[in-house]
């Protein structure tokens, strides 16, 4: 062969190598936002939604992070049986949810697409498309390079001049500083690449006493509109209408309660409803925050929606979806699959709100969760029977009667003999689960050894170091501390 | 805007070195010549730069073919000499003017200075021309009467911007005749860009940030702060010029051009003068060469010696900018050099009673380390923002003490994190590695050569990863331009 022909042969072997390596670089660079490390696992959502068998989701649902703690499609497909996916992010604009929509379609077949209309308000005027740089790149990064991608790409960067549109392909330029913080997951892409809830996020903390309704007043009122109102998400909103009527998908728009509302917003999009033969719901007012029956502040509805009012709103949702769109209910594999992982959450939300000891050592006793317990002084005095019991039923092996003032230990891990150990004098404990990936360090110095408990797990403190039971929960499927509380000697309610 | 580092640049290149090995020999350099004209129209923000550049290189070419028509006429040498001048002064007036008048307007009168339009490369073209004009004029050379080609040795891209300040006689056949592909010479080109990548981002960029910190808030940053900021700065100069010209360098080696070597490791020397041998050696050469020797250079005894080296350094301050602190940081080079030659004496007599024979290591080593802190402290004075700043900067040296902030991590509160300055660290080690080979005479890039394919392959692939990882560029931080290309 000659040597010319060899010369091209290596040199195309050789940047063909490069250019993997180093776009297997940029992915790993690549900021990563899952259950574990975000309240809104944008890249997990996204990730999975593109593992979802083809036309298999009948409703999307699109919008800001309060889209994401509203609609929950696992709670639709458990009361309703209809298939539905999340496909809102933290501050997705219209322009966002339009070019979102624009390549789900390419994928799936939804009858019905429901949108939040927040973002169509100005509320970043600062920011070219109403959304800050990070968070459009947190919705857009995962998205998979096709021809949507680049027009949104080539959009933005027309659009607002201080993004860089080649930024969107060598993704190195915005993030190579991330090489000295990469984590775990930015190394694993099994950690990323599924989201059990489908685009829904649950926040487990109760809203607020109370909540005034919207009751319209005057039904001609138009102003006080334009001047909260977007241009630029008018006329996504506008695109996106025409793209659902293209592919013959019902739009519903729906306000949240807690968004901006007046007589202006409410018969601006009515209107807009109306001309454009699709519908609207403002679940701020009074008849619709009746139905959905939310009660506060357990079941909060009110801005980001809690677990327990996502339950509402979704079941609401999914009534309406059934009664008002004719969705019928199709089993689906990819739902039922989830259904425990939800049953879980549900538990994990609900974690942090037991106060009771007995109580709370029953809700810990599950194979999801790794416990991890040190005694800081003393944790015996004023122990009750009963408590001893439910530590026995718990699984502990030692007789807490005659270890007053004792340090103490517990690890318990799913699979696992609990490791356990008292003393008078100060212990520590180091120890890996999840099959060696996290490492945990325990110190218990009881009364007479120096008062201190330490739970670290990878690293960070989370023991609350005071007198009594000091508790770490740690959820082995969504890998992070789900709570942390502290029982004082014989104390039978939980402080946090 | 293009530039060497830029995207678009090297897909730009990547366009123009295959269109230039599939064209015949001799069609070569005229797309070298496209290509140039190219980088220069995306380089500039003003249709009006390259209207004025094109002006210089028309009118230089007319002067150039006019001066060598002269030289074979019986005319007065005072008129010869005259259009030589007009020659140069018409051919360099964005040069002469704008230095002159922001000096006069900016440091004088203190007025607004004049907006004048400033080509992109102008300091390094004019100097480029008058040299042309001058080597004619002095029959070293003979003029080039293809106008196109005159274009392109004025506007050749990979020197346009930061030099080096190229000779006719060195350029003209290489530019010119076309050169087949070379393998070898193509892959240590591609080495050169590398390497040229590594001390733009691995050390000049993040030098520049503690740089800058300290630089743009000296009121609060004093004393120990100062001596940090002075020495990364020099390291930053020296880097980020290096590396503009070592990716000339290997963007020239592409198309088979070898262009001359800029530096030889200034920070090595073990004087001022031996530094100005060594650091940005065009200029140094094209200073002694059209001012020194024309004044008279060391003709004439020893005060008409420093009056003529305190002259070429003034020239060398303007040059680099027109205000007082550069005036004054080329004063301080020229005062160097004359303390230099008056204490050599003494230095000599120092250097028994400290038992330090000439040739030993330790004297070298003690020499290079008080040569660098005296080019540092020139340097302080060229980076701040006036020379009474840098003054205040000095003096706050000796001043104000605080030898604590490097044992309690102050350092890393500059804008560089600890992980960063640990690269920059390794980064600077590597250089000082390289430049210890090099200064033993071995070539790096010939051992590099006689490595196997997997082992080429992969420090390839280790350099280029590296610097996509670890490099300061992009995001947040904004310094594509390099720091000469602004003089």
């Amino acid at each position: 062969m000659p040597e010319k022909i060899k010369g091209i042969i290596r040199s195309v072997i050789f940047l063909s190598i490069l250019a993997s390596v180093l776009c297997w670089i940029n992915q790993i660079l690549e900021p990563k936002y899952l259950y574990k490390n975000s309240t809104w696992p944008t890249t997990s959502s996204y990730h999975q939604f593109y593992q979802m068998e083809e036309n298999t989701i009948d409703v999307l649902f699109f919008g800001s992070s309060v889209c994401v703690n509203a609609f929950s499609p696992q709670e639709i497909y458990n009361s309703c049986g209809i298939r539905s996916y999340n496909l809102g992010s933290e501050q997705q604009s219209i322009f966002l949810s339009y070019f979102w929509l624009k390549e789900a379609l390419r994928f799936q077949s939804p009858q019905v697409v429901v949108l939040d209309t927040k973002f169509l308000m100005d509320i970043h005027p600062e920011n070219a498309i109403n959304t800050t740089e990070g968070l459009t790149r947190k919705c857009l990064d995962p998205m998979k390079w096709s021809k949507v991608k680049a027009e949104a790409v080539n959009a933005l960067c027309s659009l607002d001049e201080n993004q860089s549109e080649l930024s969107y392909y060598l993704t190195n330029i915005r993030f190579h500083s991330r090489w000295s913080s990469l984590a775990e997951h930015d190394l694993d892409q099994s950690e990323y690449q599924y989201a059990e809830l489908k685009g829904y996020s649950a926040i487990a903390d109760y809203g607020p006493q109370a909540y005034g309704t919207f009751q319209s007043s005057d039904p001609d009122r138009y102003e006080n509109f334009e001047p909260v109102i977007d241009p630029l998400m008018l006329e996504y909103l506008d695109r996106l209408t025409a793209l659902c009527q293209e592919n013959h998908i019902r739009l519903a728009l729906v306000s949240l309660p807690g968004n901006e509302m007046n007589d202006g917003i409410h018969n601006n999009l009515t209107k807009y409803a109306a001309d454009h033969h699709i519908d609207y719901y403002n679940f701020c007012e009074t008849g619709y925050y009746e139905a959905i029956g939310a009660e506060l502040p357990k079941e909060s509805v009110i801005g980001h929606e809690n677990l327990w009012g996502s339950i509402k709103m979704s079941k609401y949702m999914g009534n309406l979806l059934s009664e008002t769109y004719g969705i019928a209910p199709v089993p689906d594999h990819q739902w039922e699959e989830t259904k425990e992982y939800y049953a879980q959450l549900i538990r994990n939300c609900e974690l942090p709100h037991i106060s009771d000891f007995n109580e709370y050592f029953k809700a810990v006793r599950s194979p999801y969760y790794s416990v991890f317990i040190s005694v800081r002084e003393d944790a015996v005095t004023g122990i009750t029977d009963e408590m001893k019991q439910t530590l026995k039923d718990f699984g502990l092996k030692t007789d807490f009667s005659d270890k007053r003032r004792c340090s103490y230990y517990a690890v318990i891990l799913p699979g696992q003999a609990p490791i356990e150990k008292t003393s008078k004098e100060a212990l520590t404990i180091t120890g890996g689960f999840r099959n060696g990936r996290s490492v945990y360090k325990i110190v218990s110095q009881g009364y007479y050894a120096g008062k201190a408990s330490i739970i670290e797990i990878d690293g960070v403190g989370y023991s609350r170091n005071g007198r009594g039971f000091n508790i770490v929960v740690y959820d082995n499927s969504s890998m992070k501390v789900i709570d942390r509380v502290r029982f004082d000697m014989g104390g039978t309610s939980a402080i946090r | 805007m293009m530039n060497y580092v830029s995207f678009v640049f090297y897909v730009f290149l990547i366009l123009l070195t295959a269109v230039y090995y599939i064209l015949p020999l001799n069609f070569r350099w005229l797309v070298l010549l496209a290509g140039s004209g190219f980088f220069y129209y995306f380089t500039i923000y003003r249709r009006m730069q390259l209207v004025i550049f094109a002006m210089s290189i028309g009118i230089s070419y007319l002067f150039g073919i006019l001066i060598q028509h002269l030289r074979t006429r019986q005319w007065k040498p005072g008129w010869k000499q005259l259009i030589l001048i007009t020659g140069i002064v018409l051919s360099v007036f964005p040069l002469f003017g704008s230095k002159c008048t922001d000096f006069f307007l900016g440091c004088i009168v203190h007025k607004q200075k004049f907006p004048w339009i400033i080509p992109v490369g102008l300091s390094f073209y004019s100097l480029q021309i008058i040299a042309y004009l001058t080597d004619i004029y002095k029959g070293r050379i003979d003029c080039q009467r293809n106008p196109f080609k005159y274009a392109l040795f004025i506007s050749f891209f990979p020197h346009i911007i930061q030099g080096p300040i190229p000779r006719y006689q060195q350029l003209e056949k290489q530019l010119f005749c076309g050169h087949r592909y070379d393998s070898d010479k193509f892959m240590k080109g591609i080495q050169l860009i590398i390497w040229g990548f590594f001390l733009k981002y691995m050390i000049a960029n993040k030098a520049s940030v503690i740089v800058d910190t300290v630089f743009n808030n000296h009121m609060t940053y004093q004393g120990l702060y100062v001596a940090v900021a002075g020495v990364l700065y020099s390291f930053q100069l020296y880097t980020d010029f290096l590396s503009c010209v070592t990716i000339s360098q290997g963007v020239s080696q592409l198309f088979g051009i070898c262009l001359t070597d800029n530096f030889n490791h200034p920070y090595f020397s073990v004087s001022v003068k031996e530094f100005w041998r060594r650091w940005h050696i065009s200029l140094s050469h094209w200073l002694r060469d059209y001012i020194y020797i024309p004044l008279g250079g060391n003709r004439g005894g020893r005060l008409c010696k420093y009056r003529n080296l305190v002259l070429t350094f003034v020239v060398s301050g303007i040059w680099h900018g027109a205000s007082w602190k550069f005036l004054f940081w080329g004063l301080m080079h020229g005062g160097y050099q004359i303390a230099g030659d008056l204490t050599h004496d003494l230095q000599e007599k120092i250097y028994g009673f400290l038992q330090m024979p000439p040739g030993s290591r330790l004297r070298r080593l003690f020499q290079q380390l008080v040569t660098f802190c005296l080019i540092t402290a020139a340097w302080i004075i060229f980076r701040a923002d006036s020379l009474k700043t840098g003054i205040k900067m000095i003096r706050s040296l000796f001043t104000f003490r605080n030898p604590w902030i490097l044992f309690d991590n102050s350092i890393f509160r500059l804008g560089l994190n600890q992980k960063e300055c640990e690269v920059l660290g390794l980064s600077l080690l590597l250089l000082l590695f390289v430049s210890i080979l090099q200064e033993r005479g071995i070539v790096i890039r010939n051992w590099f050569v006689r490595q196997c394919l997997p082992v080429r392959w992969s420090i390839y692939l280790c350099a280029v990863c590296g610097i996509w990882v670890l490099g300061t560029y992009g995001f947040g931080f904004d310094a594509n331009d390099f720091i000469y290309g602004g003089f």
